[in-house]
């Protein structure tokens, strides 16, 4: 109880701390005031606009990110599995990669994240078929590789064809998963999948639990393997589906959270789902205030930001795995 | 009142025949012994009977629906796995979960039967330690005490005793042929014929997925059926003690 209170009170902090943060640097108590009174005035439009989606959507895609990698390292026993794993954040990249190839962006604003989120259902129908009807959880890493080989495969031949440099710019810097210039359109297009995402994975606590001794002993404690990894396929590409969407590729949240605070919840993967959510949600509302105080005359993008923390840190929790292990 | 009863039981690999029509129930108050050379299909056999595995014939258990099954039989695979560090206390505590309402924390009653299987397993003093750092004999008396804590009529358990020193092996039988005079069930497969002589009520034989002899050990231990299935000569006298069952030689 006292870890959730902590993280909780974490990310009300770096929300609000989202919030005062921005290009225009306005004392913090002038822009809270001008976001709850919203008087018209340009201040308050910059708060009701720009930074309130933004800070909200760094909140979502953090829990999404953060859930789904506890709910699949649970699921597959591995502390390695991450959400890219299913291969639904690179169907989704190619669907965007394919709205801005084609100029579909230039437009309809909406159209890249609605094209991720296309192509992010395929990837479920696919994965679905390739994994079969039985609940083993090997031949849907083999299915999620496959997909992702695939979709990787796709976005790079999109880039070579590319006849038009302005559009491959514009995609790898998509690629690199961002947060700035979101609208509170993004906001309500990624809302209810992710929604939909949390209350699928949040449900999955007590098989997950059960999956701790194993598929077999699992089964015989009364969880359907099948449906538990249907909610999970399903919840997973919800949530990651929708934040890749929105926001692009981001790395390392997914991975790293679970394992860090994995030994602060007695490793219960049940206890971890909604630890993981919130440690989610604060370690991308960091990162996003940091890409814009850390360089605010450039565009930093969130992804590369992340993996520049995520890779460090994650070396060194290998680094103390390793000294624990025989 | 039997509390599984398998009607011609068949499980097929491929082109092999892994389980050929076994038959059999078991009642109230037997702690029966599954015993047979490697690849009888002492697992399959007990995998296929709680619904596992995909199986022709009938099995009362696999007839169950999930919830209710686990209810009634406990499971203990042979592949000992806990897959995160969790403590000793929590392992054996998720044998409570098919009791437990979905977001339910444990009442008194799981609390008893928890502590009641950690006393049982002599794991009083590994509660808080973590389960992944115990020794695999160890960890094999975790898992068992989470069978346990399960609480069930039925419990099966593949090799459970498999790697346990000889006193926590002497132990774990005992805790077997206790739960049968209790009034439960126990099915457990097992290699050591000896104990399994001592300590099981009635043993079943298996021999290339086909059931070769049922009933006290002393009926199936004969001379012929351990040559024929096991391919060993063995002593087996009826001592002071108790059953002295030990293999001697290998006949082919």
């Amino acid at each position: 109880m006292r870890l959730a209170a902590t993280l909780v009170a974490l990310c009300a902090a770096l929300f609000v701390l989202s919030l005062v943060t921005g290009y225009a640097s306005v004392p913090a108590g002038q822009a809270l005031k001008a976001l709850i009174i919203g008087d018209g005035t340009p201040l308050s439009v910059v708060m009701r606009e720009i930074r309130l989606p933004r800070a909200l959507l760094a909140a979502m895609i953090g829990a999404s990110l953060g859930l789904s990698g506890a709910a699949l390292q649970g699921y597959l026993r591995n502390p390695l599995a991450e959400p890219g794993l299913i291969g639904i954040s690179g169907a989704a990249a190619l669907g965007a990669v394919l709205a801005i190839q084609t100029g579909l962006t230039l437009h309809f604003a909406l159209a890249l994240p609605l094209a991720a989120l296309g192509m992010a259902v395929l990837g479920v129908l696919l994965i679905l078929a390739l994994a079969g009807p039985r609940g083993g959880s090997i031949t849907l890493i083999l299915a999620g590789i496959a997909i992702s080989a695939l979709a990787s495969a796709l976005t790079s031949l999109v880039l070579n064809l590319s006849p038009n440099p302005f559009a491959a710019a514009d995609i790898v810097f998509w690629m690199m998963g961002s947060l700035a210039d979101r609208s509170f359109a993004h906001v309500w297009l990624a809302l209810p999948f992710m929604a939909l995402g949390w209350v699928m994975l949040a449900r999955l606590g007590r098989g997950l639990d059960a999956l701790t001794l194993g598929e077999d002993a699992a089964q015989a404690m009364g969880v359907h393997l099948p449906r538990l990894r249907l909610a999970l396929v399903i919840g997973t590409a919800c949530a990651v589906g929708a934040a890749t969407a929105v926001a692009g590729a981001i790395g390392f949240v997914g991975l790293v959270v679970p394992h860090l605070l994995r030994p602060l919840v007695g490793a219960r993967p049940s206890a971890l789902l909604w630890a993981s959510a919130l440690g989610g949600a604060a370690m991308v509302l960091a990162t996003d205030i940091a890409v814009r105080v850390a360089l605010p005359d450039r565009d930093l993008k969130l992804g590369v930001l992340m993996a520049l923390v995520g890779a460090p840190l994650f070396l060194h929790l290998i680094y103390k795995t390793r000294k624990e292990l025989p | 009142m039997s509390l599984l009863s398998l009607t011609d039981l068949t499980v097929r690999r491929g082109t092999r025949t892994a389980l050929d029509g076994v038959s059999l129930t078991v009642g109230v108050g037997e702690c029966v012994g599954l015993i047979g050379p490697n690849g009888a299909g002492k697992t399959t056999l007990m995998r296929a009977a709680l619904g596992l595995l995909p199986a022709t014939g009938t099995s009362t258990l696999a007839a169950l629906p999930l919830a209710e099954r686990a209810r009634i039989a406990a499971w203990m695979p042979q592949t000992r796995e806990i897959a995160w560090p969790v403590s000793v206390e929590t392992a054996i505590a998720l044998g409570r979960l098919p009791h437990l309402p979905r977001g339910a924390r444990p009442g008194a009653l799981d609390r008893a039967a928890i502590d009641a299987a950690i006393v049982r397993m002599e794991l009083e003093d590994y509660r808080t330690r973590t389960a992944t750092r115990l020794s695999g004999g160890e960890q094999a008396r975790v898992l068992i005490a989470r069978a346990l804590a399960q609480d069930t009529p039925l419990f099966m358990a593949d090799e459970p005793i498999a790697g346990l020193d000889p006193a926590h092996q002497i132990a774990t039988m005992k805790v077997f042929a206790d739960l049968a005079r209790e009034g439960r069930s126990v099915i457990v497969s097992l290699h050591d014929l000896g104990l399994a002589a001592r300590h099981c009520t009635r043993l079943v034989m298996l021999q290339a997925g086909r059931l070769v002899a049922d009933g006290p050990p002393a009926e199936v231990l004969t001379r012929e059926n351990v040559e024929r299935v096991f391919g060993v000569t063995a002593y087996y006298e009826t001592t002071p003690q108790g059953p002295v069952f030990q293999p001697m030689e290998v006949v082919r």
